[in-house]
């Protein structure tokens, strides 16, 4: 999925550069298609294991990875698909950094929040995802730089 | 993922195994099709689900609304993060 020469059908995007992503043995950059999620999910999971052994930290990694992808492949492009880059850093810790260049979406402000306290046959299960992810990551954070929609967790 | 009904009385055990991610959570939709019918209970055995997602806990709300009121939906045997994942999303009532 990682193209050898990747400097004509996958230029780098800003957080490339500012995070220094290329060229470390530690760090999996995974550039493809949106409509592909778990191909990309499975290949950073590998990547995690290799990293850690901390079960719940794993579990967490796949559940942030696996909304962000999943989200990003159904709602990102209007006009149905389109580049996503999926980095795992394992430099210090486990951060994930997911870009992609669909419409600006800061998960953030932007996400419906669920009312977790209503009863279950009268819930709307919108925005589940993102509140998981925020719940259970050690930080989240989102950047928008120029086109592209920069999603960072930091697991450990 | 993989399924293993049974029914005793007016109370179905589904035994699922699998991860219950965006893959898994049709599967379980189709395999729950008709299970809650006539049955006072439903009682879901996660001891062999790995993984849940937000499009698993979607699938699971699809089961609790698509049953009569009479009829109560159980999860048992969820393990300590899936555990965590149905009670971080408002899921914990069906926990026993």
């Amino acid at each position: 999925m990682t193209p050898e020469d990747d400097s004509s059908d996958w230029p780098d995007d800003p957080a490339t550069t500012t995070l220094h992503l290329k060229g470390s043995p530690d760090v999996l950059d995974i550039r493809a298609e949106a409509d592909r999620p778990q191909e990309i999910l499975e290949e950073m999971c590998a990547f995690a294991e290799s990293r850690t052994r901390d079960e719940r930290a794993l579990y967490v990694f796949r559940l942030v990875c696996d909304e962000f992808l999943v989200n990003i492949a159904s709602y990102a492009y209007e006009e149905g698909n389109g580049p996503v880059y999926a980095a795992v850093d394992g430099r210090d810790g486990l951060r994930v950094i997911i870009r992609d260049r669909g419409i600006a979406f800061n998960p953030l402000e932007d996400a419906k929040v669920p009312d977790v306290e209503a009863p279950l046959r009268e819930r709307d299960i919108g925005g589940c995802g993102i509140m998981l992810s925020k719940e259970f990551a050690k930080k989240l954070e989102y950047l928008r730089i120029g086109e592209w929609n920069v999603t960072i967790a930091t697991i450990i | 993922m993989e399924f293993e009904k049974s029914i005793n009385g007016k109370t179905a055990t589904v035994k699922a195994s699998g991860k219950l991610d965006s893959v898994g959570a049709p599967e379980f939709t189709a395999a729950m099709d008709g299970i809650a019918k006539g049955m006072d209970e439903v009682v879901l055995d996660f001891e062999h689900v790995s993984y849940i997602s937000s499009a698993g806990l979607r699938s699971v709300l699809k089961l609790v609304m698509g049953s009569g009121k009479k009829t109560r939906i159980s999860i048992v045997n969820a393990d300590g993060m899936t555990a965590e994942v149905f009670r971080t999303a408002g899921f914990g009532s069906l926990l026993r």
